[in-house]
C-alpha cells in the first residue's frame, strides 16, 4: 500500500464529515480546536470587562457604573477568566496535543470529549446570557455565603453562577478522566512512563489534581444551591450552618486550581525551552519529582485564603509553611530551565520572547506569593489590591505568557503555516509594558490600604496609582489586539513548511501539517525518550506504514499499552462520529435550565433523558476478539482485554466521587465542630434505623457480580429512602440537612448500582461485569459509611456540647 | 506500577498527616481537650507520620531503578522533609 | 515622593502601633530581599540568553541543587520562622479592655461593656498606649475589620465571634475600613478609630 492510498483509506475512516455532520464530530483535533476557540472568545469578553473595571477606577471622578453593576462586572471578570478561559483553553490544547505527542490516534473517549465540549459551551453561554440580561452573579467570584445565600442575593444571579459553573465543571471532570486514561494507556509502543515527553507528565499530574480538586467545589455548589432552592441550612449560622464551610470547600478547590492552571503552562515551558536551546530537557527526574510534589503540596495551601477568619495560629502555620514550601518545586523547575539554557545554545525567537516575559512576571508573582504565605503580612495585604496585583502576576505570568509562546509554537502545527512576524515583537512589548504598568504599582495601592472590589474611592494617592493602572490596562489591551492581528496574519498569510519547523524532537511534528484526521499513518515503536526523536526522519516512515496498525480495517483503531512499560497490550477501537454527545449535552442543559428556573418536574424528566441517552452510548460496540496489530503482534481488542480503558475510567470516576463523598462527610463534621447551635435540641436522625442500608451493602461487598447486587442495591435504596423519610426537620437545622444529604448520596449510589448491575447482567461482556463490580464494591462502601456516619456525628456533637 | 506507587507514597503520607493533624487540632480545640493532652497527641501524630515517611524512602532507595525510581527517591526525600517542616510548629506554637 | 506616598490614613506602611510596626518591618525586609532575588534571577536569565557560554562549565545537577534547594531553603526557613514568631504575637492573645464591634450592612456599631460609654456608630473609641481586645461579630454577611495603621484584619463572620488585640502607641485618629466584599455598600463601611489618652474616654 502506498502512503497516499493509506492516507485515503484512513481519512475515510476518521473523517468527521461536513455540513451539519460537523455537529457529530468527536475526533481530538476537531474537539481540541473547538475547546480553544470559545475559550479565546471568553478571554476577550473577560478582558473587556477588565477594561470596564479600569475605566471605573481610573480616577475618583470616573465611576460610571452603579455598585450593583460593578459587582456583576468584577464577579464575571474573575469567573470567566478562571472557569471559561484558563481551564478550557489548556484542556483544548492538551486534547489537541496529547495523542500526537504520545503516538496515539485519538483520546481514549472521543465522545466524552465532545460531550464535555458541549457542556462547556452551553454552561458558558448561560453565564454570558445572564451578563447580557443584567442578572449576572454579583457576589464576587468566590461567592462567599451568606452574601450569596437567598436572604442577601434573592435574585437568580447566584443560581446562574452555581449552576452555570457546575455545568462547565462537568467538562473539566470528564477531561480529567479522559486525560488520565489516555496518557496511561494510549501511547506509542515502547513509550514507557519515563520516556514520555515531559508535557504528558505535567498533564498526568494536572488531570489527577482536577480529579480531586473539582469535586469539593461541585459538592459545595450543590449544597449552596440546595440551601437557596430548598432551604437546607448548610451555610446559615442561625440554623446550625456555617459560612466558613463554603470557604473551606471553595478554597479546597480554589487553591489547587491555581496550580492546575500553572502546571500545563509549565509543561509548555519545559517543552519549548529545550527546543529553543537546541538540547534536551535537563533534570527530567527532578522535574517529575517536582511536579508530583507540587501536585500534593498545592492541596495543603487552601487556608492561606482564610488567614483572617479566626482559625488558631497553629493551624494557620501548617498552611503557611506548606505555602512557602511549594516555592521549592517551582524553583527546581525554574533552575532546570536555566540549566537547560546553560547547557544548550539558546536561540532568540518570538516564543522565547514570551518565555522571557514569563520569567520576569512569574518570578515577581512568585516572590509576592511567598510574602503572602506569611501570616502577619497576609493579614495586612489580604483582600487589598496587593492580592489583586499578585494574582495577576501569577496567572498572567504563569499562564497567559507561556500559552502565548505555545500559540506561536503550535499554531503552525494547526494551520501548516509559519509565522510572518511583522507585529510579533511590537505586540509582545506592548503587552509586557502595559501589564507591568497596570499591576506593578497596584501592589502599592494595596499596601496603602485600598480594599479590592471597591467601586469608588477618594484618597489622592490611590488616584495617582489607579490612573497609572488604568492607562496600563488600556496599553495591555492594545497589545492583545496586536497579538490577535499577528496570529490572524499567521493563519492567513504564513508560509507553508515541510515537517518540524522548530527542529523539535517531539512526535507531534512527525506528521504532515495541518495534521491528518487520524494523526499517524502507523503507530510508532520508540526506543528513546519521546522528546529526543527526529520527526523529519520518523514522519515519512510512519506515513509509509512502518509501525503498528498500519493496515486500515474500517474501524478507528489505536494502540493500547501497558501503563508503566509501554509494551503494546491491546487494540483500542474508538467510536465513529456521533450526535449522541450533543443530544446528551442538550438533555443535561435541560436539567440545569430547569433547576435554574425552578421547574423541578422538568428537571426529573431531563435527568431520565440524560441517563437513557447515556445508555444509548453503549450500542454498536465491538465483539471481544484478537486482532493483528502489525509488526508481528497479535493483540486482543479492548473488549477482550482484562483492563480496558473503560475500566480505568471507572477507577478514576470512583476516585473523584470518593473525594466528593469525603468532602460531604468533612462538611458535616466541620459544621458539628465549628458552627454555632450544635447539637440540635432533638437529634434528627432515626436512631438505629440508619444502619438498615448497611446490611444489603455488606452483601453486595461479598457478592458484587451477577443478579445479587440488583436485588441488594434495591434494598439499600429502599433503606436510604426510609432513613430520609424518618430524618426530621431538614430545613430547621444543618444537622438534619447534613444527615439527609448523606442518605441521599448513599441512595443515589445504590440507584446507580442497580442500573450498572442490571446492565452488566443483561449485556454480560467481561468488561461490563468488571466495571459494574467495581461500582458495586464502591457503592457498598459508601452505603456502609453513610449508615455508620450518623453515629459518629452524634458522638462528636455530644462531645462538643 | 511499584515505581509510580513509590513516586507518590511519600506525599500521600504527607497528605494524610496534613488531614489528620489539622483535624486533630481543630477537633481538640473545639472539644476543649486539656492543653497538655492535646499537645501530646499532636506531637505523637507528628512523630508517627515522620517515622512513616521513612518507610517509602527506604523502599525507594533500595529499589532505585531507572529514571522513575530515581524520581521516586527525590520525591520521598522531599515529602519527608516537607512533613518535618510543615508540622514542626506543633512543638512550639500556642495551641488554640 | 515614595515615602510621602506611604503616609496615607489607611497606609500599612505608616504604622502607629507595635503590631502594625512589626508587619511593616516584615514587609520591608521581604521587599528588599525579594528585589535582590528578582534582579539576580533576571540577570541570570539574560546572561544565559545572550552569553550562553557562561554556564557551560557548570554541570546541570549543580544548577538544580543550588538554585532549587541550597539557596531557597534557608531563605524560606528564615522568613517563615520570623513570620511565625511574629504571628504568635499578632494573633490571639487577650487584653483586659474589651470593645465590641458589630459589622452590619453597611455600618459599624461599637460598644464598650463595663465602661459606661454609650455605643457609637462608625467611630471606635479606644485607649492609647495599651492593648485593647476587639470582639468582632456580624448579624448578616461576612465583613472584615481592618485598621491598617494599627494591625491586620479580622473577619466578622455571622455565627462566630473573632477577636483581635490592637495597640495604638499615641492618641490620635486612624482610618478603618471593611475589607471583605459585603454587597453594594461595601465601601461605605469606613470608620474612624480614635485613641484616647484617658480611658474610659469622657468627651465624645
Amino acid at each position: 500500500m502506498t502512503p497516499i492510498e493509506r492516507h485515503k483509506q484512513l481519512d475515510r475512516i476518521w473523517n468527521s464529515g461536513t455540513g451539519f455532520q460537523r455537529l457529530s464530530a468527536v475526533n481530538h483535533p476537531v474537539v481540541g480546536r473547538r475547546f480553544m476557540a470559545p475559550a479565546l472568545v471568553f478571554f476577550v469578553i473577560g478582558g473587556l470587562l477588565a477594561m470596564l473595571i479600569r475605566t471605573q477606577l481610573a480616577s475618583s471622578e470616573s465611576p460610571f457604573m452603579e455598585p450593583g453593576t460593578y459587582a456583576q462586572i468584577f464577579t464575571m471578570h474573575g469567573s470567566i477568566m478562571m472557569f471559561l478561559f484558563a481551564i478550557p483553553f489548556f484542556e483544548g490544547l492538551a486534547m489537541y496535543l496529547l495523542p500526537k505527542m504520545l503516538g496515539a490516534r485519538d483520546m481514549a473517549f472521543p465522545r466524552l470529549s465532545a460531550y464535555g465540549y458541549w457542556c462547556y459551551v452551553m454552561g458558558g453561554s448561560i453565564l454570558i446570557a445572564a451578563l447580557v440580561l443584567g442578572v449576572a452573579p454579583d457576589a464576587g467570584w468566590f461567592m462567599y455565603t451568606p452574601l450569596s445565600s437567598s436572604t442577601y442575593s434573592p435574585g437568580i444571579n447566584a443560581d446562574v453562577w452555581l449552576l452555570g459553573v457546575t455545568f462547565v465543571e462537568i467538562s473539566a471532570l470528564s477531561a480529567a478522566v479522559e486525560m488520565l486514561v489516555s496518557i496511561l494507556l494510549l501511547r506509542a509502543g515502547g513509550m514507557s512512563l519515563d520516556r514520555m515527553p515531559i508535557f504528558a507528565w505535567y498533564m498526568l499530574v494536572v488531570a489527577g489534581m482536577m480529579l480531586v480538586g473539582f469535586p469539593p467545589l461541585i459538592l459545595g455548589s450543590i449544597l449552596l444551591e440546595a440551601e437557596r432552592a430548598f432551604d437546607l441550612p448548610f451555610f446559615d449560622p442561625t440554623r446550625g450552618g456555617d459560612p466558613l464551610l463554603w470557604q473551606h470547600l471553595f478554597w479546597l478547590f480554589g487553591h489547587p486550581e491555581v496550580y492546575i492552571i500553572f502546571l500545563p503552562a509549565a509543561g509548555v515551558l519545559s517543552t519549548l525551552i529545550p527546543v529553543f536551546s537546541s538540547t534536551r530537557l535537563v533534570g527530567y527526574r527532578a522535574i517529575v519529582a517536582a511536579i508530583v510534589a507540587m501536585g500534593f503540596l498545592s492541596f495543603g495551601l487552601w487556608v492561606h485564603h482564610m488567614f483572617a477568619t479566626g482559625i488558631p495560629h497553629l493551624s494557620l502555620s501548617f498552611f503557611s509553611i506548606a505555602s512557602a514550601l511549594v516555592a521549592l518545586p517551582t524553583a527546581i523547575q525554574i533552575f532546570s530551565w536555566l540549566a537547560t539554557m546553560a547547557t544548550g545554545r539558546p536561540r532568540f525567537s518570538v516564543p522565547m520572547l514570551h518565555v522571557g516575559g514569563f520569567f520576569f512576571i512569574f518570578v515577581c508573582g512568585g516572590l509576592t506569593g511567598v510574602m503572602l504565605a506569611m501570616v502577619p503580612f497576609d493579614l495586612q495585604a489580604h483582600d487589598t489590591h496587593f492580592v489583586v496585583a499578585h494574582l495577576h502576576y501569577v496567572l498572567v505570568g504563569g499562564f497567559v505568557f507561556p500559552m502565548t509562546a505555545a500559540a506561536y509554537y503550535w499554531l503552525p502545527h494547526i494551520t501548516g503555516r509559519q509565522p510572518v512576524q511583522h507585529l510579533s515583537h511590537a505586540a509582545f512589548w506592548t503587552i509586557f509594558v502595559g501589564f507591568n504598568l497596570t499591576f506593578l504599582g497596584m501592589h502599592l495601592t494595596g499596601l496603602l490600604g485600598m480594599p479590592r472590589r471597591s467601586w469608588a474611592y477618594q484618597d489622592p494617592m490611590w488616584e495617582v496609582l489607579n490612573f497609572v493602572s488604568s492607562m496600563g490596562g488600556f496599553v495591555t489591551t492594545i497589545g492583545y489586539a496586536l497579538l490577535a492581528m499577528d496570529l490572524l496574519m499567521l493563519v492567513k498569510f504564513g508560509r507553508p513548511f515541510r515537517r518540524d519547523p522548530w527542529k523539535s524532537g517531539g512526535l507531534e511534528w512527525a506528521m504532515p501539517t495541518p495534521p491528518a484526521t487520524y494523526a499517524f499513518g502507523a503507530i510508532p515503536h520508540l526506543d528513546a525518550r519521546g522528546d529526543s526523536l527526529s520527526p523529519a526522519e520518523l514522519g515519512p516512515k510512519l506515513a509509509a506504514g512502518e509501525g503498528y496498525l498500519a493496515t486500515p480495517r474500517g474501524e478507528l483503531e489505536t494502540l493500547g499499552v501497558d501503563p508503566l512499560s509501554g509494551k503494546p497490550s491491546q487494540v483500542v477501537i474508538l467510536p465513529h462520529p456521533s450526535y449522541l454527545p450533543l443530544m446528551t449535552a442538550l438533555a443535561t442543559g435541560g436539567v440545569f435550565l430547569s433547576l435554574l428556573f425552578k421547574v423541578y418536574p422538568m428537571a426529573i424528566v431531563s435527568t431520565v433523558a440524560v441517563v437513557t441517552l447515556f445508555l444509548f452510548w453503549t450500542r454498536g460496540r465491538q465483539k471481544p476478539q484478537m486482532l493483528d496489530a502489525g509488526m508481528g503482534l497479535t493483540l486482543p481488542n479492548h473488549r477482550a482485554h482484562p483492563a480496558p480503558p473503560s475500566l480505568w475510567a471507572m477507577r478514576f470516576v470512583v476516585a473523584a466521587d470518593a473525594t466528593a463523598f469525603a468532602s460531604l462527610l468533612f462538611g458535616a463534621g466541620f459544621l458539628c465542630i465549628s458552627a454555632p447551635d450544635w447539637p440540635p435540641a432533638i437529634w434528627p436522625g432515626p436512631g438505629w434505623l440508619t444502619l438498615l442500608p448497611a446490611i444489603p451493602a455488606l452483601v453486595v461487598l461479598l457478592a458484587p457480580k451477577g443478579i445479587v447486587p440488583v436485588i441488594m442495591q434495591t434494598a439499600a435504596l429502599a433503606g436510604f429512602a426510609l432513613v430520609l423519610a424518618r430524618t426530621q426537620g431538614m430545613t430547621e437545622h444543618a444537622a438534619a440537612a447534613s444527615l439527609s444529604a448523606v442518605a441521599i448520596y448513599g441512595g443515589l449510589h445504590a440507584a446507580l448500582g442497580i442500573l450498572f448491575a442490571g446492565y452488566s447482567h443483561w449485556r454480560r461482556g467481561p468488561d461490563d461485569v468488571s466495571i459494574s463490580a467495581l461500582w458495586q464494591r464502591y457503592a457498598g462502601i459508601v452505603a456502609v459509611t453513610a449508615s455508620g456516619f450518623p453515629f459518629i456525628l452524634r458522638l462528636l456533637a455530644t462531645g462538643v456540647s | 506500577m511499584k515505581d509510580v506507587t513509590l513516586l507518590v507514597s511519600g506525599f500521600v503520607i504527607w497528605s494524610g498527616a496534613f488531614l489528620l493533624i489539622y483535624a486533630l487540632h481543630a477537633t481538640g480545640c473545639a472539644l476543649g481537650v486539656r492543653a497538655e493532652v492535646l499537645r501530646a497527641l499532636l506531637i505523637l501524630a507528628f512523630a508517627v507520620f515522620v517515622s512513616a515517611g521513612f518507610v517509602p524512602l527506604w523502599l525507594a532507595i533500595r529499589r532505585r531503578r531507572g529514571l522513575l525510581g530515581q524520581s521516586a527517591v527525590i520525591a520521598t526525600v522531599a515529602a519527608l522533609v516537607a512533613t518535618v517542616l510543615t508540622f514542626s510548629t506543633v512543638l512550639w506554637l500556642g495551641l488554640c | 515622593m515614595l515615602l510621602a506616598g506611604c503616609e496615607g490614613d489607611l497606609s500599612t506602611l505608616a504604622p502607629a502601633g507595635p503590631v502594625a510596626q512589626g508587619m511593616a518591618n516584615l514587609w520591608w525586609a521581604m521587599f528588599w530581599g525579594a528585589l535582590a532575588i528578582f534582579l539576580f534571577m533576571m540577570a541570570l536569565f539574560l546572561l544565559l540568553m545572550f552569553r550562553p557560554d557562561m554556564g557551560r562549565n557548570t554541570p546541570a545537577y549543580r544548577w538544580i541543587i543550588w538554585g532549587g534547594l541550597v539557596f531557597p531553603v534557608p531563605v524560606l526557613l528564615l522568613v517563615t520562622g520570623v513570620a511565625l514568631w511574629q504571628g504568635e504575637r499578632a494573633l490571639g492573645g487577650t487584653a483586659p479592655d474589651r470593645i465590641e464591634a458589630e459589622a452590619q450592612m453597611w455600618f459599624w456599631r461599637f460598644s464598650y461593656p463595663g465602661t459606661g460609654m454609650p455605643d457609637s456608630i462608625d467611630v471606635m473609641h479606644m485607649p492609647a498606649g495599651r492593648d485593647v481586645e476587639i470582639v468582632v461579630t456580624s448579624p448578616d454577611v461576612i465583613h472584615s475589620f481592618w485598621i491598617p495603621r494599627l494591625g491586620g484584619k479580622i473577619d466578622a463572620i455571622p455565627g462566630h465571634a473573632n477577636t483581635i488585640v490592637l495597640h495604638a502607641d499615641e492618641p490620635g485618629e486612624f482610618g478603618g475600613v471593611c475589607a471583605e466584599y459585603c454587597g453594594i455598600g461595601h465601601i461605605d463601611m469606613s470608620f474612624t478609630a480614635v485613641a484616647h489618652a484617658d480611658w474610659p474616654a469622657e468627651a465624645q
